[in-house]
């Protein structure tokens, strides 16, 4: 039943996608209210130690994504759009093209104070300050954006879903408060489904459900801003078990992230928190819950001299687990202790020019190996716990 | 002697200049609608609600057209920050917010001013900014409260 669901769910979803191409074929060039937009960007890492986004000690440049999309208001309160995505991250995420999203928004109140919008299909998920925005670099803060809070492997799971919602806001005086509401399901694929079980091992990911719930509230136009997410993620793990392996059970996800911003002048000041809670029933010891609670937050300073040239700073920490922060526990997973935390002093520069086009730098000193991707640091007698990387991107938006 | 007297005259020349040019920078930004629109201001909360891209409808239920110029061009500049009192990047976040994310669209970009009033004049429900001396007869100015 639910494989028919989630058939039919991608059958829609693919309908909805090809539906709104073939209108785009019709209206494009003679129907204002059709509007392109995309964005490519090329970048280059190299790390004196261990591998990120591709074998990146040799210097790395599979990193770059390239995406293309378009909107189209067949009436002022109604907006179907749809974006594709092509991505290469090394061995992080699944290189190819996928939907990124392909959604039906209609706006049932758009007062001047007030405002509330119901939104279906495939979404950018409503998650602390970066995450609607997270591929498009020119949006980013920098160029690898904290992994504290945006992990790269976590992009993958929590990124984006198959889920109806709805989207409010209310204005008060200098307040302005707004709220999101999502419920849906992971749309997990041969890939990102191998984060939750190894890849020589067969298995998949059934009956995933999500609820996510996310308020910013702003004060003065954003000077200052204040958010809150909320979200709770479950799925059942269907393997064949045994020692050494994953066993089937279900996986209970509960986060809460914090967000902070204050601009003053050219200054800005960004801090986020995260704590996960997760419970695998059953997956590392046949009939044994174990809890994992991870936190992390990062501090970050930023100067614009300019609307071209902005620097920053910022301090980024992960512990996967918050009750072991040397990560004693990854030694049982036959993975280094440094695989439990990552600490990451970052500086970097961004430089606007031409309207589009924007060429970003940052140097990191990083203690620990959370961030990086098993699948490209196999060899556990290769990962050092002090390295350094260094990325150069070039990117463009229209 | 002489030279005292010069200097004075001088700084009292520049300082008249000086208020003169800050009057007509101040005067001169100004923001437009289509002849359409009936109000004769804005709050700076809505203004900065429909230039941000939230509020899509005027309070009649008329949908908004939203003009802006580029990024760089100095009349956005200091429409943003002395009108909106926003830097043009948190006017960009918030459209590329929308954008990326499907979730709504961007205001229309247009070259130069002349565009700017040629688009205002022509589209019923729109609105957009300028600092050029106004000689049409589509157009109204509105007051920013």
């Amino acid at each position: 039943m639910k494989i028919f669901e989630r058939y039919l769910f991608g059958k829609l979803v693919g309908t909805l996608l090809s539906g709104l191409l073939a209108c785009a074929g019709v209206y494009a060039g003679e129907h204002s209210d059709l509007r392109w937009h995309g964005f490519l960007s090329q970048g280059v890492i190299h790390t004196d130690e261990n591998n990120f986004f591709g074998d990146s000690t040799g210097t790395s440049v599979d990193f770059r994504d390239v995406g293309v999309g378009f909107s189209w208001q067949p009436q002022d309160r109604l907006l179907f759009s749809t974006q594709a995505l092509y991505r290469d991250a090394g061995g992080t995420s699944p290189n190819g093209v996928s939907v990124d999203y392909a959604l039906v928004n209609y706006s049932l109140i758009n007062k001047l104070d007030f405002g509330l919008d119901v939104r279906a299909g495939r979404v950018k998920n409503p998650l602390a300050f970066y995450s609607e925005t997270r591929d498009v670099a020119g949006t980013r803060p920098s160029v690898i954006l904290p992994v504290s809070i945006y992990a790269p492997a976590f992009r993958d799971i929590f990124h984006s879903s198959d889920s109806g919602m709805l989207s409010g806001y209310k204005e008060a005086g200098n307040w302005l408060i707004n709220l999101d509401l999502l419920r849906g399901t992971v749309p997990f694929d041969e890939r990102s489904g191998r984060l939750l079980i190894p890849v020589a091992q067969p298995g998949s990911i059934e009956d995933s459900k999500l609820w996510m719930a996310r308020s910013i509230v702003e004060y003065d136009g954003g000077r200052i801003r204040f958010g809150v997410t909320y979200f709770k993620f479950n799925a059942r793990l269907d393997t064949v078990g045994g020692p050494g392996r994953i066993n089937p059970g279900h996986l209970d996800v509960d986060t809460r992230i914090l967000s902070f911003e204050y601009n003053w002048e050219n200054l800005q000041f960004n801090s986020e928190y995260m704590r996960i809670d997760s419970i695998y029933k059953g997956i590392f010891v046949p009939g044994l819950d174990v809890k994992r609670e991870s936190e992390s937050y990062y501090v970050q300073l930023g100067y614009r001299f300019n609307e071209k040239l902005r620097v920053f700073g910022r301090y980024d920490v992960y512990y996967a687990d918050r009750n072991d922060k040397s990560g004693n526990g990854q030694l049982m997973l036959g993975r280094p202790k440094s695989d439990g935390f990552t600490k990451d002093v970052v500086v970097g520069a961004q430089y606007r020019f031409f309207d589009h086009w924007m060429l970003a730098g940052e140097v990191h000193h990083i203690n620990g190996t959370a961030a990086l991707g098993v699948i490209e640091n196999p060899d556990v007698s290769k990962v050092k716990e002090d390295w350094n990387l260094y990325t150069l991107q070039l990117s463009y938006k229209f | 002697m002489g030279v005292f007297k010069r200097n004075k005259w001088l700084r009292i020349a520049s300082m008249m200049f000086l208020l003169c040019a800050g009057n007509l920078y101040a005067e001169s930004q100004q923001l437009i609608v289509n002849v359409s629109h009936t109000e004769n201001s804005l709050s700076r909360n809505t203004a900065r609600a429909i230039f941000s891209m939230r509020v899509q409808h005027w309070n009649d239920g008329r949908p908004i057209r939203v003009f802006v110029l580029p990024d760089k061009h100095p009349s956005h500049q200091v429409f943003t920050r002395e009108t909106l009192s926003l830097f043009p990047h948190q006017l960009r976040r918030s459209w590329d917010r929308y954008v990326y994310s499907g979730i709504g669209t961007a205001p229309i970009e247009v070259e130069n001013e002349e565009e700017m009033i040629a688009k205002v004049a022509a589209t019923p429900g729109s609105i957009g900014y300028t600092r050029q001396e106004i000689l049409n007869e589509n157009i109204r100015t509105l007051s920013v409260r």
